[in-house]
Order: C-alpha cells, then structure tokens, then sequence
C-alpha cells in the first residue's frame, strides 16, 4: 500500500477528511483492513490514559523540603555567625593565658596578653655606671646583640628568670626603669632589649 | 480565568493560579511523559520539575504559544535532560529496555498494546501518545511539537503502521 494511502486513511480515521474522499479506497480489501486496525488500535490506544496524581500536593510536600532546607541552613548559618566570637573569646585567649600562667611561682594569673618575641626596656643610668650594669647582666644572661651607639642591648632571658632580670636592674644603684612593656608580665618572653638612656 | 489572565497571575507569584495551572495541566503532561518514558516514577518527577521550572520562569514566557505547549516543551526538555543525565538513552533511541508498568495493565489487550509502544522509538511513541492517547489535533501538534504539518502526518502515518505490524505479531489483531 502506497505511504500517500496510508496518510489518507490515517486522516480519515482521525475525523480530517470525509468519507466519501476514502470510499473508493475502502473498496479495496487490503486498506479496509488497515482501516479497521488503524481504527480499533486508535480506540483502544485511549485507554492508556490514566489518573495523575495530584500534584499540587506534591509540590506542595516538595516546596515544603526545600523550606526545611533553607531553614536549617540559615539556622547552621545563624550558630556560626554566633559562635565565632565565643570561639575568638574563649579559645584564643585561653590558649594566651595557658601559657602566660606559667611564671615563676607556678601561680596561674591572668595577664595581658602581649606579642610573643621581643619586649624593650628603657633604662636611665649614668654613662659611667653602663658598663658595670651590663658586665652583671652579661653575667647571668646571653647578650645577644649589642648596638654601642645607640647603647641598645638585647638579652636571651628564660622564661622564669624575667622577674630576676628586672630586679638587676632595678637594684643597681644609679639604674631605672624608664619604659617597660614587660613590666607585670610573666609570660613566656624570651628576649628582652634594654635600651640605655646615658646620662 | 482566560489564559492570559491566568498568565498575569503566575507572573505576580499567584499560588492560586498555579494550584489552577497545576490541576488543569497535570493529566495531560503526566500521561504524555508516562507514554514516552514507560516509568511511572520518572513521569511524575519530570512533571514536579516542569512546574518547579515553569513557575520560576514565567516571567519569560511572552504568550507566544499556548502555556500547555509551553509546558510540555519544558517537560520534553527536562525529560531529555534527566536521559542524558542518566546516560540511559538519547531522545531519539528505543525506549524498549524500561520497565513495564503493572498497574494498569487489566487485560490481555491493553498489556499488549502497551508492550508494543514500548517497541516504538520515543518520536513515535510521542506522537502516538499526543494524538490517539491525549486526542490532540494536528495543528496542537504540529504547534508542541514545532514541526511542519506534513510532518506530524507522515510521522504518525508511519508511527501507526509500525505499531500495526508489532500488534500484528502479538497476534492482537
């Protein structure tokens, strides 16, 4: 059967054409046959149809998840927002003063927390005493660096002789401290740069 | 509520509306997208995801088309999208290894007329499915589907013969 009958009949059969444009088609036994298989193929096709669900309520239960969704993330959102200064506040400083307790008399005290490193102490003394305060400090402290010009040293102190240290200075008759950013810290500060203002 | 109406509305966000765009078109999507990929779970998500999309891009569609044949555009185009994804098959191969559903297939008959559209190739189970399932006309679609007249009747001339002569080797006839 030609494709251009086929297309006629198929017409036909969905109600496009009228019958008497097929009639003398049908007359033939072969395409009356397609015609009645096209046709009851067709009637039977219908009853593939089947109820859908109702998707509102789907939609619904699925706009639903994805509001659980965003909720929870701005609530995760919300307790990290909150939690990063507890953790700044708690954390951080807790591990400054962990070590800023230990000081010589084992006493745990809160300090304020300095820099790691370096501290600077100023200290007025007479020029002719300058060289003696320094023998006694390179006695029991590693001098280790020294600028003559600016008569500025710089000790290695353990960490539980810082206190000592100051006392030397301190008790040295015609020395004193001036300036100090390690004055009350006990923490664990290692080197200390002393710088003479020569009278 | 006219269509153009109903358009204005889901472009303001109207639940209403798209509670109403959703009861009105949701027999029509669902059966088209059960008849092509012959999987009740696939249909129902792909149709989820055509609403979901074409109420978040409502403000794009310019009254062009008709807005069931925009939203079955969105469906064919989710619906390739989830085969590529799925790396299953292509729009344009055989569907015939998807499983068969049971829970309409009542009789002897319908089972068999349901097996032998899986056999099509998904164009023409498409087009069999629009015009002898859904009952549309040529014209809707030729307008779905956006190709030629002609095309939409030669397509199903040769869709029915080719399911004619599986039918014919089920012995249905």
């Amino acid at each position: 059967m030609e494709e251009k009958i086929r297309e006629k009949i198929n017409e036909f059969v969905d109600g496009r054409i009228d019958r008497e444009e097929v009639a003398s088609l049908l007359e033939e036994s072969v395409v009356l046959q397609y015609y009645e298989e096209i046709k009851s193929m067709k009637e039977r096709l219908k009853e593939l149809k089947v109820p859908s669900p109702d998707f509102n309520s789907k939609l619904e239960s699925v706009y639903r998840r994805k509001r659980h969704i965003r909720y929870a993330f701005a609530l995760a959102l919300v307790v990290v927002i909150l939690l990063i200064p507890l953790v700044r506040n708690a954390i951080i400083p807790h591990h400054i003063v962990m070590k800023s307790t230990q000081n010589e008399t084992g006493t745990p005290r809160f300090m304020v927390p300095s820099v790691q490193g370096e501290s600077t102490l100023k200290v007025e003394i007479e020029y002719e005493k300058l060289n003696d305060l320094l023998d006694e400090l390179k006695r029991s402290y590693a001098l280790k660096g020294e600028d003559e010009k600016s008569f500025t040293y710089t000790f290695e102190v353990e960490s539980g002789k810082v206190t000592q240290f100051l006392n030397t200075i301190k008790e040295f008759k015609g020395a004193k401290i001036v300036e100090s950013n390690i004055e009350g810290i006990q923490s664990p500060i290692t080197t200390i740069k002393v710088i003479f203002i020569v009278k | 509520m006219d269509e153009r109406e109903l358009v204005e509305r889901l472009k303001k966000g109207d639940r209403v509306a798209q509670e109403y765009l959703v009861r009105v078109t949701q027999d029509f999507l669902f059966n088209s997208l059960l008849q092509v990929c012959h999987d009740r779970h696939i249909a129902e998500d792909i149709v989820i995801e055509t609403y979901i999309n074409a109420f978040r891009y409502i403000k794009g569609f310019k009254g062009e088309s008709r807005i069931e044949t925009w939203l079955y555009r969105i469906a064919r185009n989710e619906l390739k999208k989830y085969f590529d994804k799925m790396n299953r098959v292509d729009l344009r191969d055989d569907l015939k290894s998807e499983e068969k559903e049971a829970y309409f297939l009542e009789d002897d008959r319908k089972d068999m007329l349901y097996e032998a559209m899986g056999r099509l190739d998904v164009h023409e189970r498409e087009i069999i499915t629009l015009v002898d399932v859904e009952g549309l006309s040529y014209e809707e679609v030729r307008d779905l589907l956006a190709i030629p007249l002609g095309t939409v009747k030669s397509r199903l001339t040769r869709a029915r013969e080719k399911l004619r002569s599986i039918l014919k080797e089920f012995g249905y006839f």
